[in-house]
């Protein structure tokens, strides 16, 4: 099997959101990179991730902008993949810029309407998918896979 | 009567909200018959009695292993924490976080609780008495009916094949 060398980089705040990207992209073939928000419970810097800050609804999110901006202009990758949260707006930003695609995973927290950053990433990502069905009725775009 | 103490696992996940209803009622775990080890993450767990070993973050190693050794979980509502549970084949333990209390942004563990509790993945808790009730009986916890929330396997199959369109578009 070719294992494609085109980069993706999956972006996710720590905790649940980075179990699911671990859980999808983990010993895959893809050549894929974690981009992790930096905070103080990530104990131990990973060899296999980049970090930038973590926002939360704050002024941090400008620098997490720049990091992003510069993360994705250095080592160019041809998809951003997020499971959330709020770090999946400053690359999805800097990527639809860069004319790069986007793919949103909405978190199985969200029963009856979207997260904020899923509010948002809505209308930036390529593709965009959602876990309940109830959710399915409002969003059109959105896939939902049993 | 054993002498093997009864192991309880605490986890409020990663919220920078302090989750105080949570370290309220943990404290009612004092009996020494208990060995209680709380991962109390941004909330404040103030003095804890003699048999709590508190810690703020630990790798992920550490948090798997701690729920396979555990009798019981109490868990914050939290999808990463339940599923990491009930992928040990555990029942969680649950207590949702209130905005109202500042415990949270908004009010959608309230809501995912709700919506699955008909599933049979986890046990909401609101009194410490409904987790005596189990710990005085232990070997009565129910399995969870699954060991997942939402299939990831599915979304997976969906996303590779996204991607290697995209790819080879």
């Amino acid at each position: 099997m070719t294992v494609s060398k085109k980069l993706i980089f999956v972006v996710s705040a720590p905790g649940g959101h980075f179990s699911v990207a671990e859980e999808l992209f983990l010993g895959s073939n893809y050549n894929y990179r974690f981009i992790l928000t930096k905070s103080n419970e990530t104990v131990n810097s990973r060899p296999d991730c980049y970090y930038v800050i973590e926002s939360n609804r704050d002024f941090n999110f400008f620098i997490q902008l720049f990091q992003a901006y510069n993360l994705i202009k250095e080592h160019k990758p041809s998809l951003v993949v997020s499971t959330g949260a709020g770090v999946a707006i400053s690359f999805f930003l800097c990527a639809k810029f860069l004319k790069i695609p986007t793919i949103f995973i909405e978190s199985a927290s969200r029963v009856h309407s979207l997260s904020l950053s899923g509010k948002i990433s809505y209308y930036l990502a390529d593709r965009f998918y959602i876990r309940n069905k109830e959710l399915a009725n409002s969003f059109s775009k959105a896939v939902q896979v049993d | 009567m054993t002498d093997i103490p009864i192991k309880i696992f605490v986890i409020y996940g990663n919220s920078i909200h302090d989750f105080g209803t949570l370290t309220k009622i943990i404290k009612s775990l004092s009996d020494q018959r208990y060995q209680v080890t709380v991962q109390h993450g941004f909330s404040n767990p103030g003095s804890v009695p003699a048999n709590f070993h508190v810690f703020d973050f630990c790798e992920k190693d550490k948090f798997i292993n701690l729920i396979s050794v555990s009798d019981l979980i109490i868990t914050h509502a939290g999808v990463g924490s339940i599923s990491a549970i009930l992928k040990q084949g555990k029942m969680p333990f649950v207590m949702v976080r209130d905005p109202k209390k500042n415990e949270h942004v908004n009010d959608h563990q309230r809501e995912f609780v709700d919506f699955y509790s008909a599933d049979g993945i986890f046990i909401e808790v609101k009194l410490i008495t409904e987790i005596i009730d189990y710990l005085n009986c232990i070997q009565s916890i129910p399995l969870p009916t699954r060991k997942y929330i939402t299939n990831l396997e599915s979304i997976r199959s969906d996303l590779f094949s996204y991607i290697d369109k995209i790819f080879h578009d």
